[in-house]
């Protein structure tokens, strides 16, 4: 079924496919941070349709490469492709042949160097390539790439944005050697210019003796021309030596692909900041956990049928689902659109907040996230969004929404009163703080996580956030948008601000910890009815 | 002599089973960030626990999550199973069935047994005896009509089926370019093909069907539970359903991240793992409970007809699920019963057309002894399409899962066991929708639900942009 959609079956002869995967199969990589799932009927079989499926995306790819139209650009990959196609003039199936040779005969040993990929201890995983969501030209044909990347590299690796970024790394503590980065990219960047300059050499050349051809007439002629085609001939020859810029590409682009997001300036460098706090006006003295409470009244069954697996029951278990619907009709009214869609993602998605895309389990490439982040990307991923719907705002059961960027802080500082006014009206102590920059996750510029007072730690626990994730998430994944939306040529990328409002399950243990256990009969304390 | 040497065996191994499990540091090697977790709402405030509080940090906490998941042999009905007289009555329960399992070789393995006097042989012998005599499938109820799928009974028909002066549409079209409310388009690349999102109103209409649901079986004495999601296979085996099987309909996590863990197809594997290794007093029975969860399922059959939101990966479903004594036997066909008029009752008020099938014996599946599925028409594609089911599972699952309960003489037993769908979201939006459909972007809404629905009578796209964005397969500057 899934061979049958593909059309680069229509050329390349199985046994070729097989090769392939055998040499691509051979990336041995490494630990999950994810649950990964795994269709336990995946056999060798399932694993081919699989990659020849993936290597549909190659089709749109290639038609892109034999548009005409195409000029050099600012993402690298278009170059790429662009430069290929200049040199050879394709119909669709003999631009997959020649690709696939290319791959077969010349390229695939960069998918052998596990260098990139060894890491220790772990999870090793096979059948993954460097990375998701940039594939090298030279395998192109394995497994197209489908998605187009675009990093902005001329401006971030340059000049003063450059040392800001240096200093961002930093203070995440990430082990990322950016200068060596720096030095690749110009490395690149010097060797598409001497190739494009080489291309229209080649261009005049060519003119030149096709010129020659046309108005044959002196004697002389002769020597002139063979002196013509052996330039073209050590032209050829050099633009052929340059191809080499595709494993310096993929270096660049792999490396650059785990740079993190930039860092918001209120973002503070070492402790985090205390903004706001309400005490509650009826402190607790020190009370029960909520896990004494639950075996003291039969609220929670912890269980090992599953890892740390638990079922609410009784009071608890609908007072999680009133908060549930109560959370919802809340974000209704301020004009959210409620999503419910998958709870799991393939894997170019969650490569996005991996630290390192390597250490992704990958087999068939699901990944349980839950309701996340991932969700909302997945849901805009690929597309092209009109202006006048933003700022897109969204929420899945409650927990997460984004928009746009023309009013980012705005949006920011409006989600993060929301939540604020939301989480006040229970009236238990809550406090706001800005996360420092070595807690941030990746893909996120800021932070500011709110917390509630639990009376049996005496402390604060994280019950809700709001997260600046800037347009990290739609550079990579093709997430733009325009007046009109069906014009992706001059679309833009968008803005997202992500947040949750209420970790529900934290919320009920600090909820049953505010609660009396003095009576026989356990009851949730009562909490005022939340205005919208 | 034979029962007693079984059970000598059988503590054998436990023993040994017990070492293997105590040396394996599987447990030790796996380390996951809570943030990455699906059920991490917890593991957060476990790790705070831990963290900033050390004189709280008892280890009443995970007490049960600290221990080894270990699951009790299956205590199967080996004097009935061994006894050869009852070869016959076995092998033609078999052959009604999907012909699995076979009882000779059970027989010939008991046989082995007995004369073997080496005990590693004899372990060997004995693992297979128990593998072979898991698949012998469970006995089919005296009504059950033989055959496969065409003999199932038509036990009625309820409502009446619309005519419409319309073409009706199909659930895709009403839900997608109708009410612009559903999505399952362009989404192979960030989260695969049989995913979809519902939303805005079929996100609410999807509480809206949890919320009646939930409602309604809480009236008739079923007691509400949250259940995990993440379930170790042996659970997920113990109530039937094969996870190591080819064309597992389970998804299995990956085995380097957590080993033999399965996600949950459908909340009757966490609601039978509630009840295992419980022995309930009689006088508590029969326990009703239910719960609503998010199933997933691997699904691999592809069908044209099937598209669209009929069969996916992933959906909400409310589950019932019942556990009876087996003093009469009828306990838990009496419970079967109020289990099929409930959900009779809960689809006659949504307005639904549907008929009630008593299903033949190849569509039992090993586990069931007697299963009722309902079927709704549905109009876009012009079929009955199953949206519920009940079955009634004797003691299949509670011999395999260690549930049983003390009759009044104080004897342990095994319970019996009955689970049916109470609403499978999915299924129940394609026949609300297909058969409440108007000309025009219009649905009308069952009159049970407009309290659900913040009194919203009708879904409709009218008046909505024909679409606020574009799918992008290529990002070109020029």
């Amino acid at each position: 079924m899934l061979i049958r959609k593909s059309n680069i079956m229509k050329v390349i002869h199985p046994s070729a496919i097989e090769k392939m995967l055998t040499l691509s199969s051979n990336v041995s990589q490494s630990r999950a941070l994810s649950l990964l799932l795994r269709k336990s009927c995946l056999d060798e079989k399932t694993n081919t349709k699989l990659w020849c499926y993936e290597s549909k995306g190659l089709v749109h790819c290639c038609t892109t490469v034999c548009n005409k139209d195409l000029n050099l650009t600012n993402t690298l990959m278009f170059c790429k492709f662009w430069s290929h196609a200049n040199n050879f003039t394709f119909s669709k199936t003999k631009f997959l042949h020649w690709q696939f040779k290319q791959a077969t005969h010349h390229r695939i040993p960069v998918h052998h160097q596990p260098s990139a990929s060894k890491h220790s201890g772990g999870v090793e995983v096979d059948d993954q390539p460097p990375s998701w969501l940039f594939v090298s030209p030279a395998v192109a044909g394995a497994y197209g790439a489908q998605v187009n990347v675009d990093l902005e590299f001329d401006k971030t690796l340059d000049g003063e944005a450059f040392q800001t970024l240096r200093a961002n790394v930093k203070s995440r503590g990430l082990p990322l050697d950016v200068d060596r980065l720096q030095k690749n990219f110009s490395d690149l960047k010097q060797l598409q210019q001497k190739k494009a300059a080489l291309l229209v050499q080649k261009d005049k050349l060519l003119k030149k003796f096709r010129l020659m051809k046309e108005t044959r007439s002196s004697e002389d002629s002769g020597e002139t021309e063979k002196q013509l085609v052996e330039q073209l001939r050590i032209v050829k020859a050099e633009i052929t030596a340059l191809k080499s810029t595709w494993d310096l590409e993929e270096s660049v682009m792999l490396e650059a692909l785990k740079l993190p997001n930039a860092l918001h300036p209120t973002t503070p460098l070492d402790k985090a900041v205390m903004l706001q706090e309400v005490k509650s006006p009826t402190e607790l003295a020190e009370t029960l956990s909520h896990v004494e409470i639950a075996r003291k009244f039969d609220l929670i069954k912890f269980s090992n049928v599953g890892p740390k697996a638990y079922y609410l029951k009784k009071e608890l278990v609908l007072a999680e689902m009133t908060l549930t619907s109560t959370v919802c009709d809340f974000l209704r009214a301020k004009g959210y659109r409620h999503i419910n869609g998958p709870e799991f993602v393939k894997t170019p998605i969650i490569v996005l907040t991996m630290l390192d895309p390597h250490k992704t389990a990958v087999e068939p490439m699901n990944h349980l996230t839950g309701v996340s982040q991932h969700m909302f990307a997945a849901y805009v991923a690929k597309t092209c969004i009109g202006t006048s719907v933003l700022p897109l705002k969204m929420f899945a059961c409650g927990r997460n929404y984004r928009n746009n960027e023309a009013d980012l802080e705005e949006q920011f500082d409006n989600n993060l009163e929301l939540v604020w006014d939301f989480l006040k009206q229970f009236g238990f102590s809550l406090r706001l703080s800005r996360v420092a920059s070595r807690d941030l996750r990746r893909e996120q510029k800021r932070r500011v996580d709110f917390e509630m007072y639990s009376p049996n730690l005496c402390q604060y626990i994280p019950v809700g956030n709001v997260s600046d994730l800037g347009d990290f998430i739609s550079r990579r994944l093709m997430v733009t948008h325009n007046q009109n939306h069906a014009d992706i040529r001059t679309a833009k990328h968008l803005h997202m601000v992500h947040g949750t409002l209420l970790n529900i399950t934290s919320f009920l243990a600090l909820w049953m910890e505010h609660s009396s256990t003095d009576q026989e009969k356990f009851t949730l304390c009562h909490l005022p009815s939340v205005h919208s | 002599m034979l029962k007693a040497l079984l059970q000598l065996e059988q503590r054998l191994c436990t023993l040994l089973r017990c070492r293997q499990i105590l040396q394996s540091k599987f447990l030790n090697q796996i380390r996951i960030r809570d943030r990455e977790c699906p059920s991490r709402q917890l593991h957060i405030y476990c790790r705070h626990w831990k963290n900033h509080n050390a004189k709280h940090c008892n280890q009443s906490l995970c007490e049960e999550w600290n221990t080894t998941f270990q699951i009790h042999e299956p205590e199967l009905d080996w004097e009935y199973l061994l006894d050869k007289r009852n070869r016959n009555i076995i092998a033609e329960n078999i052959t009604q069935r999907k012909g699995v399992g076979d009882i000779d070789k059970v027989l010939m393995l008991a046989d082995d047994l007995m004369a073997e006097n080496d005990i590693t042989k004899r372990k060997f012998i004995r693992e297979n005896l128990i593998t072979e005599a898991l698949q012998i499938p469970n006995f089919s109820h005296p009504n059950t009509p033989v055959g496969d799928e065409a003999q199932a009974k038509e036990i009625g028909i309820i409502g009446c089926k619309r005519d419409f002066d319309f073409k009706p549409r199909m659930v895709r079209e009403i839900a997608g370019r109708g009410l612009r409310m559903f999505r399952d388009e362009n989404l192979t690349f960030a989260t695969g093909s049989k995913t979809y999102f519902l939303e805005d109103g079929l996100a609410r209409l999807e509480q809206a069907l949890v919320a009646y649901t939930v409602e309604r079986l809480m009236l008739k004495g079923f007691e509400l539970v949250s259940v995990p999601d993440l379930l170790q296979c042996e659970v997920v085996d113990g109530c039937g359903f094969k996870t190591s099987t080819n064309r597992s309909q389970v998804y299995r996590l990956h085995p380097k991240v957590f080993t033999d863990v399965c996600l949950s197809g459908t909340a009757e594997m966490a609601l039978a793992g509630y009840f295992m290794n419980d022995i309930i007093s009689h006088e508590e029975l029969p326990k009703k409970i239910m719960a609503v969860s998010r199933c997933y399922r691997a699904e691999a059959a592809e069908k044209a007809i099937e598209r669209g939101l009929y069969r996916v990966h992933h959906f909400t479903k409310v589950e019932a699920f019942g556990v009876t004594a087996s003093e009469k036997g009828t306990e838990s066909d009496e419970l079967l019963e109020e289990i099929l008029s409930i959900e009779k009752e809960l689809f006659d008020e949504l307005g639904l057309y549907f008929r009630i099938l008593e299903m033949p014996t190849q569509e039992l599946g090993a586990p069931a002894h007697r299963k009722y599925d309902i079927e709704a028409w549905m109009h876009g594609k012009n079929i009955w399409g199953e949206i519920s089911s009940c079955s009634n599972c004797t003691d299949y699952q509670s011999r395999r899962l260690n549930i049983k309960y003390t009759d009044p003489s104080g004897v342990q037993k095994h319970a019996h066991t009955v689970n049916g769908t109470g609403c499978a979201v999915p299924r129940m939006i394609i026949s609300i929708l297909e058969q409440n459909q108007q000309q025009g972007r219009k649905v009308k809404l069952p009159e049970v639900l407009w309290p659900y629905m913040d009194k919203d009578t009708h879904l409709t796209g009218e008046g909505k942009a024909k679409a606020w964005f574009t799918f992008v397969k290529t990002l070109r500057r020029i």
